[in-house]
């Protein structure tokens, strides 16, 4: 590995953890309004209800998806 | 509720109607809330007019195509100078495959997000006119739930507003009722067809005061 390598792969790691500190604040974000549909929902019965839980937990299932993605990819592959 | 009271609810609104965009609902078939009274029936629900949704509409139509509206810019300038470029811009060679996929399914999701979250900031807005009450239901995605109520029979002025070029183009704006609750004011914003809103409001109070014994 030269200096240039070296340099590379720190960057690489540093914008990996940046990544996922940044994927866990945003999968926080989705739960809380994962949440926040559940309680709308309860509290207020309409046509769309089911379909944005629906959406609101996918979505979370798939940032969470996404989040296990970048913790185990290797950024310099 | 009387056969007459009733007759004259047929007058006020006749028949039931659904916007296709869901911001005004009449006699709206599959709503309840937690609240609601034995024998209490929705009569309006109505949310902000789709047309307040364009800001972010837009703003997210922008950054849909941002990245795509870059790679192409830098390839055009990459061409336009083979001097500075000589072997053209590859952006594959930036980065690790691997990080550009991560950094694109971050981005969009985060869009997603966005969009979601601005769509249910509208779609919980809602604003209920019942045969008792009307109420405003509203959720804040990270900052909670806000729910306010006037009964029908203490309104004492419905006044409308319709300010601004899009309000008096799509035809929607503010219907305020003064009522003699402590509160005062409540606001029903942004709401389509105004003028036909403020009628049937005035109309449902007076309903209520004069069944009233």
């Amino acid at each position: 590995m030269n200096d240039v390598q070296i340099e590379m792969t720190f960057i690489f790691a540093i914008a990996k953890i940046a990544a996922i500190v940044y994927l866990m604040l945003h999968l926080f974000a989705v739960l809380v309004i994962t949440r926040q549909v559940m309680v709308a929902g309860r509290v207020i019965k309409t046509a769309l209800r089911g379909s944005v839980m629906l959406f609101a937990l996918l979505h979370a299932i798939i940032l969470f998806g996404l989040l296990i993605y970048t913790v185990f990819a290797n950024p310099l592959v | 509720m009387s056969q007459r009271a009733a007759n004259s609810i047929k007058r006020i609104l006749p028949k039931a109607k659904s916007s296709v965009v869901g911001q005004l609902d009449i006699y709206p078939a599959k709503v309840r809330f937690a609240s609601q009274n034995p024998g209490e029936k929705i009569f309006i629900l109505v949310r902000r007019h789709v047309f307040t949704n364009i800001g972010w509409l837009l703003r997210a139509g922008v950054i849909f195509i941002l990245p795509i509206i870059t790679v192409i810019a830098i390839d055009v300038i990459g061409n336009m100078s083979p001097e500075l470029f000589p072997d053209g811009v590859n952006f594959r060679k930036l980065m690790p495959d691997t990080l550009w996929v991560i950094l694109g399914l971050i981005y969009y999701t985060s869009l997603v997000t966005y969009v979601f979250a601005k769509f249910l900031d509208w779609y919980f807005d809602i604003y209920l006119v019942t045969s008792e009450r009307f109420l405003h239901m509203e959720f804040k995605i990270l900052t909670g739930k806000f729910v306010s109520e006037a009964p029908l029979s203490n309104i004492q002025d419905v006044k409308q507003r319709v300010v601004g070029l899009f309000p008096a183009i799509f035809n929607y704006g503010d219907v305020i009722v003064t009522t003699a609750a402590e509160r005062g004011k409540f606001s029903f914003e942004h709401v389509p067809d105004p003028t036909w809103f403020r009628d049937v409001i005035t109309d449902l109070a007076k309903l209520v005061e004069h069944s009233e014994p």
